[in-house]
């Protein structure tokens, strides 16, 4: 039975686990065995039903052909990754701005946005661009915090650039339309890319010296793709994304099969880029080693949800925020601070999984559109994600370019990430106060 | 009084309460519930609520009510096809009555003759409260159709058993299956052209009248698939005198559901004429159909028979009991 | 005891490859689908078995690998002792999940297997057992797989991961 003293004891324990560095899906699985034990009766029967209801959602939990979209989109997105076409249309987009200010970091822009379909975490997208843009634009004579921040702040931009993984796990969540969320981001993500863009603009007309003070306008050699590469590159990636994503959005497949379409188009593009035998199953092995660990979060995310609403702490959580007389935007404001402070301890998806279940039914009740609350949940947990002072992304980013550059300060990544971070909240104020930014071509298109 | 005790109730199902019995499980049995238990005893009863699948998804309530992780739970036997593979006996005679009222009649005079169906359930660890009969099932399509011949090569959409209505009448369309949230999207693009669904659904609740205009009230019946059983552990923690008020509100329950659904097929359908174009087919076709379909039941109870369940007898008391309550069967289905 | 972790290790890493293999081939299947509509029935019932089947394969190298998402945020600044002791607590309920996993599924497993139970009406049957296995045998291999970290990290600092190579994993 349902009482404040289980309520506690779930919540501490769930957090307990969480920040003593236990597996999310351990902490999700054990708080959740916890929790049945402690509402089914307390005694040797309440223990079989726990063991029984863990071996049930393990079976169940996943079983669902949605689930599929997870690892196919993955797939997709490493045989893209792979085939170099990324890189192509990084240094491609490099070489065409050759006239433009700050052009290495609005590619870094660009090409992130591209990048991060290719994994559904954006640490994991942060540090690979790290590798990838930073060297040069520190070659370029950049600011290094710029460079840095622009990487941080970039990553988190992917995220809402369909496909991504967020928003599949978060339709998955909420029992959400995953073609509509995949619409919905787009307006969004160009708006996020544009003022990103200003915001490097202005800096390289306003403060030439965090871009290097123009000494970049002279595109190295090595940089240069030749027209046709860069050209098959973007053609190719353009194809892929629009036949998949068309292909959703105007019903001719599901998202499951339209991961798979995107699969098999992404390896027609690593072959015709010239992936071989070796490469194409480096991709498969992977896509083997990054899906497993997301899937089995799924599987405890689901049995945890379920536990949720079984003792009842969905609910009392529910009319917790209902009954409690605050405005709706301040119980809204309360979720962010919330996604913003799970942000400094863990990775977007985990954070998801802990806190959609709650958040989402509770928006719905206060008349925020599903779809459009979608969009602004994912920029608050990316935007968590580079909140200072223990933004997580930060110190993702701070550790891949240790080994280049170990003497900067994460706060000096940090100061040059928050600009990236006021962006994003002013975005996700401006979804707030007119959702149909983000509801507009769900509306029109479904 | 000291004996009077706090009983929780965690209630579930798959479906939301947009869905009628699950709507019902919660305005009716629920609030029923408690006040005849809080009249007649000094005991509380407060629910813990799990509708929409938030504890148990539709495919796995059932089990949920066997594991004790719902104490109460409405489920449909279309997801337990392997389980309980003879409570579906309605499904097997297509064309039956559309009168839900008197389908879960049939049903539940089957189940008294019966009691092996019954007993089945306490093989997984719970008992029946009680039977919930669905709106009649009729054809929704994109395109006009007037003959059987009609639907050769269409692509029409179905859920479990009763796509063999379809298949097994060698109708010739092209199964297209998917769960009801992807049919009007399937319609629209032409993936699919039209479904075998209720009036309600194809309406008010699903609104599939948008992407098919078209409403064929062919009459393949109400069939009594879904019922709401309690976990055998929870059952036998209640107070003596708790138990027979939750059978007596279960069966009431069980009649309201029925006549919920009655009167929602007229309305839905006046809803559905309104809106788009309802056609009637002539009695003709549905014999047709039915007389395609003939050979079907005794092919199934033979299946079924070999498996020890005793389908012959269960099937012949089910068309027996059809027309004690008045219905005449297009044709006379013969299982030997 | 080496050997032991070098057999899980390899096992895990074999399951790992079959899974990912599994996915792969996944993608012909549904252009398959696609393009042949109503040709080829069933296959949501085959994809939603498979993924079952694919997570459970690879639980065992997502665990030993240490690509299981954690926040090691705060941990990382405690004393070493604390670190190792906090290591071994996580692992040990993992392996706590696992075994409980077990034991609730083993009669389902059974029962799927002697009752020959199936998943799916209707476009196509399938059956349930080689899922509901997948799901058993998955979870011992990740119960030994928590196992075999607590003794590494916390008996043997100087162990190399020779069979694992989960590192090239991140390297696009
Ligand atoms: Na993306
Ligand atoms: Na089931």
């Amino acid at each position: 039975m349902f009482d404040v003293s289980t309520a506690i004891i779930l919540i501490v324990s769930l957090v307990g686990l969480v920040v003593i560095g236990v597996h999310i899906a351990i902490a999700l699985g054990m708080t959740s065995a916890l929790g049945i034990w402690l509402v089914t009766g307390q005694d040797w029967n309440a223990f079989n039903t726990v063991k029984v209801m863990l071996a049930a959602k393990a079976y169940e939990g996943i079983r669902d052909y949605v689930f599929a979209v997870i690892p196919l989109f993955m797939l997709m997105g490493e045989f893209i990754g792979k085939s170099g076409a990324i890189t192509d249309v990084y240094r491609g987009i490099n070489s065409m701005l050759s006239k433009l200010p700050g052009r290495l970091a609005i590619a870094t822009v660009f090409g992130n946005a591209l990048f991060s379909f290719v994994t559904g975490v954006s640490i994991a997208s942060a540090a690979a661009f790290s590798r990838i843009a930073y060297p040069e634009m520190k070659r370029h004579g950049y600011h290094k915090g710029f460079a840095l921040g622009t990487v941080a702040g970039s990553s988190c931009l992917g995220m809402l650039i369909p496909p991504s993984v967020l928003m599949i796990v978060w339709g998955i969540l909420t029992e959400n339309s995953i073609g509509k969320i995949f619409l919905a981001g787009v307006l969004p993500g160009l708006l996020l890319t544009t003022l990103f863009c200003t915001y490097v603009l202005g800096m390289a007309l306003f403060k030439p010296e965090a871009v290097g003070s123009g000494s970049e306008s002279n595109v190295e050699a090595e940089e240069i793709v030749p027209r046709k590469q860069f050209y098959t590159s973007l053609a190719g990636i353009v194809i892929v994304v629009v036949a998949v994503l068309g292909g959703i959005w105007f019903g001719l497949f599901s998202p499951t099969e339209g991961a798979g379409v995107g699969a098999l188009l992404g390896l027609v593009l690593g072959v015709i880029k010239g992936m071989r035998y070796k490469e194409i199953i480096d991709s498969i092995l992977s896509v083997g080693r990054t899906s497993g660990p997301i899937l089995l979060l799924l599987v405890t995310a689901a049995l945890y949800s379920n536990t949720l609403a079984m003792t009842g702490l969905a609910n009392a959580i529910e009319s917790l925020f209902l009954e409690s007389g605050m405005p709706s935007w301040a119980i809204i404001g309360v979720m962010v601070f919330i996604w913003f402070l799970l942000g400094m301890i863990i990775d977007s998806i985990s954070i998801m999984l802990l806190t959609a279940a709650i958040f989402a039914p509770i928006a719905v009740k206060l008349g925020y559109d599903p779809i459009a609350f979608a969009i602004i949940g994912i920029i608050a947990i990316e935007a968590g994600l580079l909140t200072p002072p223990f933004g997580l992304l930060v110190y993702t980013v701070k550790s891949a370019i240790t080994s280049i550059d170990p003497d900067v300060n994460v706060m000096t990544i940090f100061k040059s990430a928050t600009p990236y971070w006021i962006i994003m909240l002013i975005g996700m104020v401006l979804i707030i106060t007119f959702p149909e930014i983000a509801t507009y071509l769900p509306r029109v298109l479904f | 009084p000291a004996d009077a005790k706090n009983i929780t109730v965690r209630i579930a199902s798959g479906h939301p309460p947009t869905v009628v019995y699950a709507g019902l499980m919660k305005s009716y049995f629920q609030t029923e519930l408690k006040k005849a238990v809080e009249a007649k005893t000094s005991h509380k009863i407060k629910f813990i609520e799990g509708y929409s699948g938030s504890i148990v998804k539709v495919f796995d309530t059932f089990e949920g009510i066997q594991n004790g992780i719902v104490d109460v739970g409405g489920f449909c036997f279309c997801f337990e096809a392997s389980k309980l593979k003879m409570h579906a006996f309605q499904i097997m005679l297509p064309f039956g009555t559309m009168d839900p009222v008197k389908s879960v009649a049939i049903a539940a005079s089957i189940y008294k003759q019966f009691p092996s169906l019954e007993k089945r359930f306490q093989k997984f660890n719970q008992t029946m409260l009680a039977r919930i009969g669905d709106g009649g099932y009729n054809i929704g399509t994109n395109f006009p159709w007037k003959k059987v011949s009609d639907l050769k090569g269409r692509k029409i959409l179905g859920a479990g058993l009763n796509l063999n209505w379809m298949k097994e009448a060698g109708v010739g369309i092209i199964a297209v299956t998917d769960g009801l949230p992807g049919w009007y999207k399937k319609i629209q693009n032409g993936v699919a052209e039209g479904g075998i669904m209720f009036p309600s659904a194809w309406g008010p609740v699903f609104k599939l009248h948008e992407v098919g205009k078209y409403y064929t009230t062919i009459g393949f019946g109400s069939i009594t698939w879904h019922a709401l059983n309690v976990n055998n552990r929870f059952w036998n923690s209640l107070p003596s005198e708790v138990k027979p008020i939750f059978k007596e509100v279960a069966a009431r329950f069980e009649l309201k559901v029925g006549e919920f659904n009655k009167v929602g097929y007229k309305k839905d359908i006046d809803w559905l004429r309104k809106n788009i174009t309802v056609s009637d087919l002539p009695a003709s076709v549905r014999l047709d159909w039915a007389k395609k379909l003939a050979h079907w039941p005794q092919k199934y109870a033979n299946q079924l028979e070999k498996e020890g369940y005793p389908a012959k007898a269960i099937l012949n008391a089910t068309l027996d009991a059809a027309e004690k309550q008045g219905y005449k069967w297009p044709v006379r289905y013969v299982v030997k | 005891m080496n050997l032991i972790v070098t057999f899980s290790d390899k096992l895990s890493k074999l399951l790992m490859v079959l899974a990912a293999a599994w996915a792969f081939c996944l993608t012909f299947f549904i252009m398959l689908n696609i393009s042949f509509r109503g040709i080829f029935d069933g296959m949501a019932e085959i994809v939603t078995a498979s993924i079952v089947i694919i997570v459970f394969l690879q639980a065992g190298y997502a665990i030993r690998s240490r690509s299981m998402l954690r926040a090691d945020f705060l941990v990382s600044r405690f004393p070493d002792g604390l670190q190792k002791f906090f290591l071994a607590f996580g692992y040990i309920l993992g392996a706590i999940f696992f075994l409980m996993i077990i034991f609730g599924g083993w009669d389902e497993s059974v029962l799927s297997w002697v009752e020959n139970e199936f998943e799916g009406e209707g476009a196509l049957r399938v059956p349930a057992w080689p899922a509901r296995w997948a799901v058993m045998g998955g979870s011992a291999i990740a119960l030994l797989n928590y196992l075999v970290l607590a003794y590494i990290d916390v008996f043997m600092p100087d162990y190399v991961d020779a069979e694992l190579d989960a590192n090239t994993g991140s390297e696009h």
